[in-house]
């Protein structure tokens, strides 16, 4: 791909910007069978790869699915019991406060460590220097 | 300290190629993203021979942060233990120096911990919740509508509408022709330069023989098949068989996708050594299981087009490539995609604790063609190289010109023999798991 191609799709990209509405973790309660016609019925965001369910102590399971407050309203109106949770989104734009900013490894001239504590050999032959 | 962006990733790469020069090698990966990014993997081994190597990438889903630092640490903190020569230590889990060298000189380790780029950056900076890339070719100018998921992108059981049953996609997870799903798997197979790039390190790396792919979030460890529920009866019920078509993706009845009996019990093997390093770190329980089926209750989860499945899937379309054992990571137990960076680190040390054992794991047993390598190195260094002058061995020496003739007159005459004899071997072996 050459570089105009890249920058008209970047510029596609920019001119169609709207950010998705916040989505809400969303607790599902029901029974396997309820999951299977969920499924069905809604395309639901169940994270990556697939939902996990806690199973309660009635026998029953609760579902997290991350849906907008106007999905959630369609699920209680075709007769879910949905509890809504915390709003990931807002969540998530809080941790953003937890980016790297710039640059720690400038471009490559520092040398990133990692948390692995590293024992033996050097450290003893630091310790008795 | 904090969650590396996506500048920072590709500097770190950079930053640990130019500390440990003769250890890894940076690879530029050629295709570059819509918004114009150019992402690199690292290359960590040394010695001449040539080996199996371990692909671990991470990245593919932007809002799952922590995946691309778990690789960045992983390789930074093998290639510090390895240099100092010291053990490498992860809570209540410990590899020794031995360990650690073996890793290094025996195996190429390939991180590639940035795959998407572009997602991850609108992620960070815009919009948290986002999973695919930012590709609005399919989007007709919408913003609803931009995007691949690209572990929907692989070509592996790609045209879901064919090779699935109608039921399989009701499980909501397989994929969707829909650009406006979070699942959407793109126009046509590797359509995406997220997933020619994982592709290109296949291609330029046939030895690999191990694959991860870092995920959040669950705690599981999957292992193959990710499409159907797995069997070991019949070889000629699998993906490639058009018969099939239609029928994929539904637990309990007759099509279930072909693994050779061993070859489980490997891969599951795998897996469990991974979660007990990871259980030593600090107690935390991870799942083993099949792709399809997750820790999951009462339903399947089918997917077409993922990472994992093409990856292992490879060898059965063309068995003059490598078998891939190939796994999918889902890390962190606690059911968010955004953890402090405090909890991150833990996160970190529990992952990376399990990404040694699990390159331990792929450090070859006994292989007769790195032996033989090695000691060809070893003599040359220790005797050959040190008794007599470069002069004589060098390149341009009588030694170099005597081997360049007989080269040129048995290459013709070895190398077909020696590939004839290469197929051969791979099919027996296959043909040895279709039987049990
Ligand atoms: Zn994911």
């Amino acid at each position: 791909m050459n570089d105009q191609n890249r920058s008209d799709d970047a510029n596609q990209s920019q001119r169609s910007e709207a950010v998705p509405p916040d989505l809400y973790a969303a607790r599902i309660n029901g029974s396997p069978e309820t999951f299977a016609k969920l499924r069905q019925e809604f395309e639901l965001d169940v994270g990556c790869r697939g939902p996990h369910v806690e199973v309660n102590p009635d026998g029953s399971g609760t579902m997290l699915v991350f849906a907008t407050e106007e999905r959630i309203r369609e699920l209680r109106a075709a007769g879910y019991r949905v509890e809504l949770g915390e709003n990931v989104s807002e969540i998530g734009r809080q941790r953003q406060k937890e980016i790297g900013e710039g640059d720690r490894f400038m471009g490559g001239r520092v040398k990133p460590r990692g948390f692995g504590e590293k024992r033996g050999r050097a450290s003893e032959r630091r310790s008795t220097s | 300290m904090s969650f590396l962006n996506v500048v920072e990733i590709e500097s770190a790469l950079i930053g640990l190629a130019s500390s440990y020069p003769s250890v890894t090698q940076l690879i530029t990966l050629p295709y570059f993203t819509v918004e114009g990014r150019q992402s690199h993997a690292l290359r960590i081994g040394t010695g001449p021979c040539r080996r199996s190597a371990v692909l671990i990438i991470s990245g593919a889903h932007a809002r799952e942060w922590g995946g691309p630092d778990i690789c960045i640490n992983f390789a930074a903190d093998l290639l510090e233990a390895y240099s100092l020569g010291t053990a490498l230590i992860y809570g209540g889990t410990a590899y020794s120096a031995a360990e650690i060298k073996s890793i290094i000189e025996r195996l190429d380790v390939i991180v590639f911990p940035d795959v998407n780029p572009d997602g991850r950056n609108y992620s960070q900076n815009t919009y948290p919740m986002w999973r695919k890339n930012r590709n609005p070719a399919s989007s007709g100018g919408q913003a609803s509508k931009i995007g691949v998921d690209p572990n929907r992108n692989y070509d592996f059981l790609w045209d879901f509408n064919a090779a699935f049953a109608p039921g399989a996609q009701a499980f909501g997870t397989l994929a969707s022709s829909d650009p406006s799903s979070d699942i959407f798997h793109g126009i046509a197979a590797f359509s995406e330069a997220e997933t020619k790039n994982v592709r290109y390190l296949f291609d330029q790396f046939p030895q690999i023989s191990w694959f991860m792919d870092i995920h959040s979030f669950g705690g599981d460890i999957l292992h193959s098949w990710g499409d159907d529920t797995n069997q070991s009866g019949s070889l000629s019920i699998n993906f490639t068989n058009a018969a099939w078509n239609g029928q994929r993706g539904l637990p309990a009845d007759a099509y279930g996708e072909y693994i050779g009996a061993c070859d489980l019990a490997n891969v599951a093997a795998a897996a469990n050594a991974m979660k007990a390093a990871i259980a030593g770190v600090r107690g935390e329980t991870y799942a083993v299981a099949q792709a399809f089926f997750l820790p999951s209750w009462g339903s399947p989860y089918p997917t077409s087009g993922a990472s994992d499945d093409w990856t292992y899937s490879r060898f059965f379309t063309d068995p003059t490539k490598r078998k891939v054992r190939a796994y999918t990571l889902e890390f962190n137990t606690v059911k968010t995609f955004f953890p402090t960076w405090a909890e991150m680190q833990q996160i970190i040390l529990d992952v990376d604790a399990g990404l040694v054992r699990f390159c331990l794991g792929a450090v070859p047993r006994f292989s007769l063609s790195y032996w033989l390598c090695w000691w060809r190195h070893r003599l040359n260094d220790a005797i050959w190289h040190r008794v007599f002058p470069p002069e004589l061995w060098g390149p341009y020496g009588p030694w170099a010109r005597i081997r360049r003739a007989v080269e040129s007159i048995l290459f013709p005459i070895v190398a077909p023999l020696l590939r004839l004899l290469g197929t051969g071997a791979r099919r027996r072996s296959s043909g040895g798991s279709r039987r049990r």
